[in-house]
């Protein structure tokens, strides 16, 4: 039997089956809060994947504590950082570190999405332009109401797992809920210190305090904004095909391909849209890795 | 030696737990419904890196390793994993829906 190697094992599609695989080259060394901050992480994304299926199926369990025992060996770095790594199967002569999450859980449960009696039965027909065939994918993972649309979609990962589990487009999806959404880039692509428009819904008159356009994870000089555009300067040191998107009011809007060309290139960039970047799945891209999917909003415990 | 992440192994429980209360159907003659679930355990617990995440929160892994049942992992190299599942509050059970019905 073929082993997956650790990439593609940890995106393994849950409950397949598959091997994962472990080796000792990959036990990395790590400090108290970058574990605790993965373990929050972890809960966090099997809430996510949770999510969509317990609306679905009525019912639904939640965590209310985690504790764990590890084996650990601790070193001292030269700048007074203490530094942890678990043991490996045949090692001998570690410390026990006990961690309890219990009160961090009982927070998460204290925001526990709204109950399925609270749906507000405004029918989906009624959002501008939606289609049949959209009102049936959306109705296929049971989403069947305004209500619904709005619990589902209240977080970036989950208006992304919506918009790939039913095919719609992000940005239709956004511009349902009347949040803000991107739509193309003119020029869909250009070289550093370049000016391009990109154009939205519900952006807002003026950049909320914060707001920032990021190319290719590089944030982007903002030269005009209006309801349904911006004007801004592509950053410094991008190159090639990337990402685009923007932070309004600590959430991350939905991602837009674009493409950064050398300087050579400058001026052959044909007027048009940029297409929306469109995540396959979460076990897929990005992540030869994972797909690459709505940038998660750093959640603070 | 087989793995998985933390995340993984969470929804697999609750995945299981979920079909198990959907089976208690209100026709059923003896119904048994977990409330509580506390597993422990045993396993060695690895952080790595997530080569295949951009995303800076989430560019590390927590895997999993259960102890192979034909070896004698050395004393305190193993740790343990212990957590409390129940159901979601604020949703009835399948006695409480029979009751309002």
């Amino acid at each position: 039997m073929k082993v997956p190697t650790i990439s593609q094992s940890l995106e393994a599609p849950t409950g397949d089956g598959g091997t994962w695989r472990m080796v000792a080259e990959d036990n990395q060394e790590w400090q108290l809060a970058e574990m605790i901050d993965a373990i929050a992480a972890e809960v966090d994304r099997a809430e996510d994947t949770l999510a969509l299926k317990s609306y679905a199926r009525r019912v639904s369990f939640a965590v209310k504590a985690l504790k764990l025992d590890l084996s650990v060996t601790v070193r001292r770095s030269g700048d007074g950082g203490v530094w942890f790594r678990t043991m490996m199967p045949g090692e001998s002569g570690g410390t026990l570190l006990n961690l309890d999450f219990s009160q961090i859980l009982e927070s998460q449960l204290s925001e526990l999405r709204a109950p399925l009696e609270s749906s507000t039965a405004q029918p989906l027909h009624t959002l501008p332009g939606i289609r049949e065939r959209e009102i049936q994918a959306l109705a296929a993972v049971s989403i069947f109401s305004l209500g619904d649309l709005e619990r589902y979609t209240r977080a970036a990962p989950l208006m992304a797992e919506v918009g790939r589990k039913t095919g719609i487009p992000e940005h239709k999806l956004r511009r349902w809920r009347k949040l803000p959404a991107l739509l193309s880039i003119s020029p869909p692509g250009g070289a550093s210190g370049d000016t391009v428009v990109v154009r939205g819904t519900h952006l807002g008159r003026q950049p909320p305090p914060g707001a920032t356009v990021l190319f290719q994870e590089r944030p982007a000089e903002i030269l005009d904004w209006g309801e349904t555009h911006m004007t801004v300067r592509i950053p410094p040191d991008v190159s090639g095909p990337g990402t685009l998107y923007a932070v309004l009011e600590g959430e991350p809007t939905n991602l837009l391909s674009w493409e950064a060309h050398t300087q050579a290139r400058r001026g052959t960039a044909h007027e048009g849209s940029a297409r929306e970047h469109v995540p396959h799945g979460r076990k897929s891209p990005r992540s030869g890795r994972r797909p690459l999917r709505s940038p998660r909003k750093p959640r603070h415990r | 030696m087989a793995a998985i992440p933390l995340a993984n192994l969470l929804t697999l429980f609750i995945e299981g737990l979920v079909d198990q209360r959907e089976r208690a159907s209100p026709e059923a003659a003896l119904r048994l419904l977990v409330e509580e679930v506390e597993l422990q355990v045993p396993l060695f617990l690895h952080l790595v890196a997530d080569g295949a995440t951009a995303a800076p929160e989430s560019s590390r892994r927590l895997l999993l390793t259960l102890p192979d049942v034909r070896e004698a992992p050395a004393p305190r190299a193993l740790g343990r994993l212990r957590v409390t599942l129940v159901p979601r509050s604020g949703e009835p059970t399948p006695v409480e829906e029979e009751a309002e019905s």
